[in-house]
């Protein structure tokens, strides 16, 4: 009897201890979140009549929505609003960087895109594009205009339609040309997805520094790779990473190495 | 009796967690935070409000008599710590938010900053009261400060020039000015010299450029700041200051190699600097026109209009220059009044331009009458300081060639661009600048992991993939691959059936009639074997050339050898359906 007396006061405690915790975690994140909504709002009103004190507020909504994202809630929102605050900070690498963070959560938001779009045409640095990749560009427009929850779907409809055909086909239904678009379809699409999915092992960089300079090497030793310093929201490639240095591949195809100081990682 | 003692331990443990737990959550405080209890006139110090416990972003209002508050905005100072002791990580989050005002006195003493008060998560807190020592500059034989006006007064809007000098007779650094009064004014420094030496100086928080000028036996500074006072009254500019660091005396200091040197000492000084003051004089009434409408300066206007050949209710671009004007943001008054009848003008018209003492405006007008023959004068009175009168600046006409009569539509008239769309709907076409609003609600509260991982691991997406090719495998499966090896099953039955039936017809028959047996004997085979085939024996094909030779070829056969020969080619029979299987 006493045993038993003893066992139920520790469940009781454990409960009110883990739901007092729970709640002191929600309740944390949402005290987070309605400051940094708070302060962005701030900054927005202030936006015009006091750049200085707007800008204030955009940093406090940044800790704010950066302190609830490493508190572990991570969602395509979050990374958004966070983006938001870097753009209107005019921190065009640290814009870029969360949109595409966001991006991996959600492709399919249109508002992603499009302030990703806007950031990206506040990025000073202009790249040549190579030929092949613009051929490449043209003959499978699909795999790299078509987002990769948009490709999933119609991989699966296709799959649905290809296989139902070839289905009624072997009832006795003669369907042999409706079976070739969906095959097609279906081919085109798993290879595109294919390269999505082996592409997403690929880490992906932007430059978060106001500038910085692209080396032959690892080191501050060797040769600048450019006659001028990079600037803030080029995208690269990661190619390989050594203690405080990273090898990227730029869009026109150079290999040059940063401090990893100056740029950020989109897959963190 | 030893679980109920580990029970009790536990049980204490929990108790310890628990509390601990409880414990550890932070109370509301405020904490007002001077950077110095005692300041100079003219100079400023930091007041910190530090909240702990809450990261709620705050700002409140203060008024504090007898000093100018500017607010220098907010961050969150909140600390996180993780200890682990025995095993037992405990995270310690300390929330804290702090802002900060700029405190400028405007009069010496001694000034106490009340309790502030600010409403925190529903509580509120009061921080204790501080007191701050202000101490009034006195003048220095080494230093001054002067101030001069380049007149004693001067009309609304007409420039005055203020002359700043600070001259110094010792070494000096972080030199800031204070000039109370100057805040309000509508101000820019002029420009220095080239072959002077520049300084950048601060004054009430502003840089300004000032050239060096010395004087005497000391060395000075100075600047030359306009001023357009917009405002009949005074401009009094007194309890002025130079506040900066100059040498107090010297200390004795080793350097590396062990030599005594000398080391300046600084100390803060201020000093005060002169009064003085300017009248602002107001437009005279007297002979006052009734259309002024508060343009003074040097004015000229001129007016250019294209084109000056057009059609009744072609738009016209007429742009006006008003040049020379002391106050560029003057307000023009509609232009209706100053062009006449036969032009129409649409109520809305383009912000104007202002460059220097030069205010364009751009004006989209039409003519709607063919008597027009020209853009007439347009004139603007105007006061005029230097000669302390009134005046009229006028524009020349400008010819006109008014063709035939074109309809004039009131959308032509209010200068909306039509599109081509006979509905008159205008086409909007989108900006590509600016972003999109943030997301709130529930939203940002839902944990995610990226979509690439959620497709992957994804059942449902698996399942789509893989339920349709199945599905055809299974119906693959029961239409063709099925019914074959039912047939071939029931072959094989049929094949076992027809044997059996020969066996049983064949193993109690009378051989007497020898030849006529083994004829029905030889169809019946052959009819089986026609139907199942022959199975591929060398020892059955031999039997069966013996049968066949006994039938057709009239071989004479024993019964005793028939029945052997018949029971042998049932039993290869047998062997070959085995055989098969």
């Amino acid at each position: 009897m006493r045993n038993r007396v003893i066992f139920s006061i520790i469940s009781v405690l454990i409960l009110i201890n883990i739901a007092a915790s729970l709640q002191a975690e929600d309740d944390g994140v949402e005290v987070l979140l309605e400051n940094a909504e708070k302060a962005f709002r701030k900054g927005n009103e202030l936006l015009d009549i006091n750049p200085e004190q707007a800008a204030e507020s955009y940093r406090a909504a940044v800790v704010f929505y950066e302190s609830v994202i490493s508190g572990g809630t991570v969602n395509a929102a979050l990374y958004y609003n966070t983006a938001n605050c870097y753009l209107r900070l005019e921190k065009i690498g640290y814009a870029i960087l969360n949109y595409r963070r966001a991006l991996l959560y959600d492709p399919f938001d249109r508002q992603i895109r499009y302030n990703l779009d806007y950031a990206r045409d506040l990025q000073k640095n202009d790249f040549e594009s190579r030929a092949e990749n613009e051929i490449l560009r043209i003959l499978f427009f699909w795999h790299y205009l078509i987002p990769f929850g948009w490709k999933t779907i119609v991989l699966i409809s296709a799959n649905l339609i290809f296989w139902t055909a070839f289905i009624l086909q072997q009832i006795g239904l003669r369907l042999r040309n409706t079976l070739i678009i969906p095959l097609i379809i279906l081919i085109a699409f798993g290879v595109s997805l294919g390269f999505d999915i082996r592409s997403s092992e690929i880490e992906y960089g932007v430059i978060t520094a106001d500038s910085t300079i692209g080396r032959l090497g690892d080191s501050l030793s060797y040769e600048s790779a450019f006659d001028a310093p990079l600037y803030e929201g080029v995208e690269f490639k990661i190619k390989q990473r050594r203690v405080g240095w990273i090898l990227a591949e730029l869009p026109d195809g150079a290999l040059v190495w940063f401090e990893e100081d100056d740029c950020g990682i989109v897959e963190e | 009796m030893k679980l109920i003692a580990t029970g009790k331990q536990i049980l204490l443990f929990l108790i310890f967690l628990f509390t601990a737990s409880v414990l550890s959550a932070q109370g509301l405080s405020l904490t007002a935070e001077l950077s110095d209890d005692q300041v100079w006139l003219g100079d400023s110090v930091q007041l910190m409000l530090y909240l702990q416990g809450s990261e709620e972003a705050i700002s409140p209002e203060l008024n504090i008599p007898g000093v100018n508050v500017e607010p220098l905005g907010g961050t969150v100072r909140s600390s996180r710590s993780v200890t682990s002791i025995n095993g037992k990580v405990t995270e310690d989050i300390r929330k804290a938010y702090v802002c900060s005002y700029r405190l400028t006195p405007t009069s010496p003493g001694r000034i106490v900053i009340p309790s502030i008060e600010v409403n925190v998560e529903g509580q509120t807190l009061k921080s204790s009261q501080a007191v701050l020592a202000v101490r009034e500059p006195a003048a220095s034989d080494d230093f001054s400060l002067e101030l001069e006006f380049d007149r004693n007064a001067v009309y609304i809007d007409e420039r005055v020039y203020l002359k700043i000098g600070f001259f110094y007779g010792q070494s000096l650094r972080t030199l800031e000015l204070s000039i109370p009064g100057l805040e309000g004014l509508n101000y820019e420094s002029m420009p220095v010299d080239d072959e002077r030496e520049r300084y950048e100086i601060l004054i009430n928080g502003n840089p300004v450029i000032f050239g060096r000028d010395d004087k005497g036996n000391f060395a000075g500074l100075s600047a030359l700041i306009s001023i357009r006072p917009e405002m009949a009254g005074q401009i009094l500019l007194q309890r002025s200051t130079a506040s900066f660091e100059s040498v107090s005396g010297y200390k004795r200091v080793q350097d590396f190699f062990g030599r005594i040197q000398n080391q300046e000492v600084y100390s803060r000084t201020v000093i005060p600097g002169n009064t003085t003051v300017v009248d602002v004089l107001p437009f005279p009434k007297f002979d006052q026109p009734e259309d002024f409408f508060g343009l003074s300066g040097d004015i000229d206007i001129d007016v250019v209009v294209t084109p000056q050949e057009v059609h009744i209710g072609d738009p016209i671009t007429l742009t006006l220059n008003i040049n020379k004007m002391n106050n560029p943001d003057v307000a023009i008054p509609p232009l209706g009044r100053y062009l006449g009848g036969g032009i129409d003008i649409p109520d809305t018209r383009a912000s104007a331009a202002i460059n220097g003492s030069t205010k364009t405006i751009t004006q989209t007008i039409r003519i709607s009458e063919d008597w027009v023959t020209e853009i007439p004068t347009i004139t603007f009175p105007y006061f005029d300081p230097d000669a302390e009168k009134y005046k009229n600046a006028s524009s020349a006409a400008v010819p006109l060639t008014v063709l035939e009569t074109k309809i004039v539509t009131s959308a032509e008239l209010e200068g909306v661009s039509q599109t081509g769309d006979p509905t008159g709907k205008v086409l909007l076409e989108r900006k590509k600048e600016g972003i999109y609003h943030n997301y709130t609600g529930k939203k940002l509260l839902q944990d995610s992991i990226p979509v690439i991982e959620r497709l992957q691991s994804s059942f449902l997406i698996k399942f789509l993939l893989l339920v349709p090719p199945a599905a055809f495998i299974a119906v693959l499966i029961l239409t063709r691959i099925r019914p074959h090896i039912r047939r071939r099953a029931s072959a094989r039955i049929d094949k076992h059936r027809d044997l059996r039936k020969l066996k049983k017809q064949w193993k109690k028959v009378d051989f007497s009639n020898v030849h006529d047996v083994l004829k029905l004997f030889n169809r019946q085979v052959s009819v089986y074997l026609e139907r199942w085939g022959l199975p591929d024996d060398d020892k059955l094909i031999h039997v069966l050339e013996a049968l066949e030779a006994a039938v057709y070829g009239r071989v004479e056969i024993e019964p005793l050898q028939a029945q052997e020969l018949t029971a042998e080619i049932l039993i290869l029979l047998d062997e070959g359906v085995k055989d098969a299987e």
